[in-house]
């Protein structure tokens, strides 16, 4: 079994996004203070030894996961792949922003979906059972993500696009009940792309009624 | 200039509402004579609701007005208190030193019991005050704030708040039971239990309510801004989801370069990894073989295997060595103990040290023993070759242990 150092370095070349949910070992690795025997922190080894690759170890915005990214100077062509991810990245765009909107819908929370945050498969099925809206809602997802074009009920329905959130490393399970699901930091990089993308397009903040944004609840105690 | 009236009083008041009670809340009732305030301070000079306090300083907000304000925004702002604390305990320093003066001088009864009442109305004082700061964070802390809707000035308050229970936390810091007794060196019975006993319990309550109200701050501080994040992300929702609406083929198409935190590497596909932990030396390796694997990686041109210039394989004792430099050194060697040489004695240890070999002497000893077989008659005609062994304690395996070569110049006794 390979150290915690290795471990990270490999899974961090092989471009996972390293959290508290996904690899909770390793972000704890990542996050603490001080290295052994109060050395350089571990954070600062590992950048440095990523550095030598022509890498950067970056955090997401909301400081929820660790991923890699291009030093400056890097190559033409790992430029290009770079280019290559962002264009896939945007094409998925669509289809995320309605789960996570129909996902807000359901819990009745106007927070949405984020790093660390638990999703009950049950309550979405009620929510989803209970409200017609939803349930169109859930049926067009399923026609973009091009998953589960023969499920029969929305239930089936609901059940591929959390396989397809799983496989795609937005969500992890808890146990192996396919009950309790956890966000991870994958979201955290999502919501950069998103306000990387509204910032070159020029998208207006204040075309949005705060309440359609969601009113953030004024109790806090 | 506007003539005074209850009217245009509240009007001026109404109009200037900011800087007053920015006054109140934060200067204790003094509008600083800023140009910035000229205008303000004229219109609430004519309506009465400011008087002259000091030329230089500026004018004090009426006191009626000031509470009125205190009394509004104690809801939902706080008041910058530790000025005020410090200056009790300028007082407090200050009545200590005439209990002093008083003891010394040897002054009446009645002198140093009247300097100890002042003590004791300070103490008291700063008790209340405290009480009352502690009571007005409580209450701040559990009302949320509540009449600020926008998370951006909760966030402010909030800071605000925090900054302001740090420095007054910092003037009690420096009034813990030892730090008094520093301060307040007395035997007075009276001033020891007002000092030692009274004052101290109300620090020690203060400090301990200041530490469970800062921790609920901070945590109010974290919460506001993940709310703020929350709904940040949410207004990004609506923005895409509407233009999604509105655009059904939209897809983001960006020319211009990637920010450097978007900017992914390529996923490596690693079917396994050495453990990178081993040591500084193989971590520059390793970075340096992943490096040219890396540079190499899509252009698909051959490249010849590095070459290794030397491979130390200690298993084996296997050495790539300067050929020339070691056969020359090999040469020197023996062709001391050729005749006519004045040399009678020369081991493979006094040549090693000699001509200043750079490999390892093991190597240098066997290179000595093959150059010796090799030209074993010739060497024999002139020399005795004497082996000195290392005594080996472990069970007999064959091996012989050398740990030197003695060549000894024949003579006429030797060759006999």
């Amino acid at each position: 079994m390979a150290d915690r150092f290795t471990r990270c370095i490999e899974l961090l070349l092989q471009g996972e996004v390293l959290c508290e949910v996904g690899q909770p070992e390793l972000y704890r690795y990542l996050t603490e203070e001080h290295g052994e025997s109060g050395h350089t922190p571990h954070k600062e080894r590992v950048a440095e030894f990523l550095s030598q690759l022509g890498r950067t170890l970056t955090q997401t915005s909301d400081q929820a996961g660790f991923y890699c990214t291009l030093s400056s100077g890097a190559e033409p062509e790992e430029l290009r792949q770079a280019r290559v991810w962002f264009d896939e990245a945007v094409t998925h765009f669509e289809p995320l922003i309605d789960f996570l909107r129909m996902e807000r819908e359901a819990k009745a929370d106007p927070r949405p979906l984020s790093a660390g945050d638990v999703l009950k498969l049950s309550d979405l099925e009620g929510s989803v059972a209970d409200s017609e809206s939803l349930n169109r809602q859930l049926h067009q997802l399923v026609g973009k993500l091009k998953v589960a074009r023969q499920a029969s009920t929305s239930r089936d329905e609901l059940k591929a696009v959390i396989a397809y959130l799983v496989r795609e490393g937005y969500l992890k399970e808890v146990g192996s009940s396919g009950v309790v699901y956890r966000a991870t930091a994958k979201w955290s990089l999502f919501y950069d792309l998103l306000e990387f993308v509204r910032s070159v397009e020029g998208f207006a903040d204040e075309s949005v009624d705060p309440a359609a944004a969601g009113p953030v609840q004024t109790e806090l105690f | 200039m506007a003539t005074f009236a209850p009217k245009a009083a509240f009007g001026a008041i109404h109009k200037h509402y900011s800087a007053i009670s920015r006054a109140c809340v934060e200067e204790g009732g003094l509008l600083l004579n800023t140009p910035d305030n000229t205008q303000v301070i004229r219109d609430l000079l004519a309506q009465r609701v400011v008087t002259a306090y000091d030329d230089e300083l500026g004018l004090r907000i009426h006191g009626k007005i000031r509470d009125t304000v205190n009394y509004f925004e104690g809801h939902f702002r706080f008041k910058e208190r530790h000025g005020a604390v410090q200056g009790l305990i300028d007082d407090l320093d200050n009545y200590f030193g005439m209990c002093k003066r008083a003891l010394n001088s040897g002054q009446n009864a009645r002198t140093l019991e009247a300097a100890i009442s002042r003590v004791r109305d300070a103490v008291l004082e700063i008790g209340e005050m405290l009480e009352e700061i502690i009571g007005s964070y409580r209450r701040l802390v559990s009302d949320d704030f509540g009449l600020a809707g926008d998370i951006d000035e909760k966030i402010r308050q909030t800071m605000r708040c925090r900054d302001e229970l740090q420095r007054i936390n910092e003037i009690f810091s420096q009034l813990t039971v030892d730090k008094l007794q520093e301060r307040y060196p007395t035997q007075l019975p009276q001033l020891r239990r007002l000092f030692f006993v009274v004052f101290s319990g109300y620090v020690a309550r203060g400090l301990s309510d200041f530490n469970d109200i800062n921790s609920k701050l901070l945590d109010r501080l974290d919460k506001l801004n993940r709310d703020k994040l929350a709904q940040r992300r949410g207004t990004l929702l609506e923005l895409f989801a509407r233009h999604y609406h509105d655009n059904p083929t939209y897809v983001p198409v960006l020319r211009g370069p990637l920010p450097p935190q978007l900017c992914r590497a390529a996923a490596l596909r690693l079917n396994h990894i050495p453990n990178l932990s081993a040591d500084e030396s193989t971590l520059e390796q390793y970075a340096q073989i992943a490096q040219s694997l890396g540079s190499s990686r899509g252009k698909k041109i051959k490249t010849p295997p590095p070459k290794l210039e030397s491979i130390e394989d200690v298993r084996q004792s296997k050495v790539s060595l300067d050929d020339d430099e070691i056969a020359l050194k090999l040469d020197y060697f023996f062709q001391a103990l050729l005749p006519g040489q004045p040399i009678t004695q020369l081991s493979a240890s006094a040549g090693y040290r000699l001509l200043a070999v750079n490999i390892p002497y093991e190597d240098w000893l066997f290179l000595v023993l093959v150059r010796y077989y090799t030209i074993k008659d010739e060497v024999d005609r002139c020399c005795l070759l004497e082996e000195v062994c290392r005594e080996v304690s472990s069970v007999l395996t064959g091996n012989i242990f050398l740990e030197d070569l003695i060549f000894t110049r024949r003579t006429l006794e030797t060759a006999t």
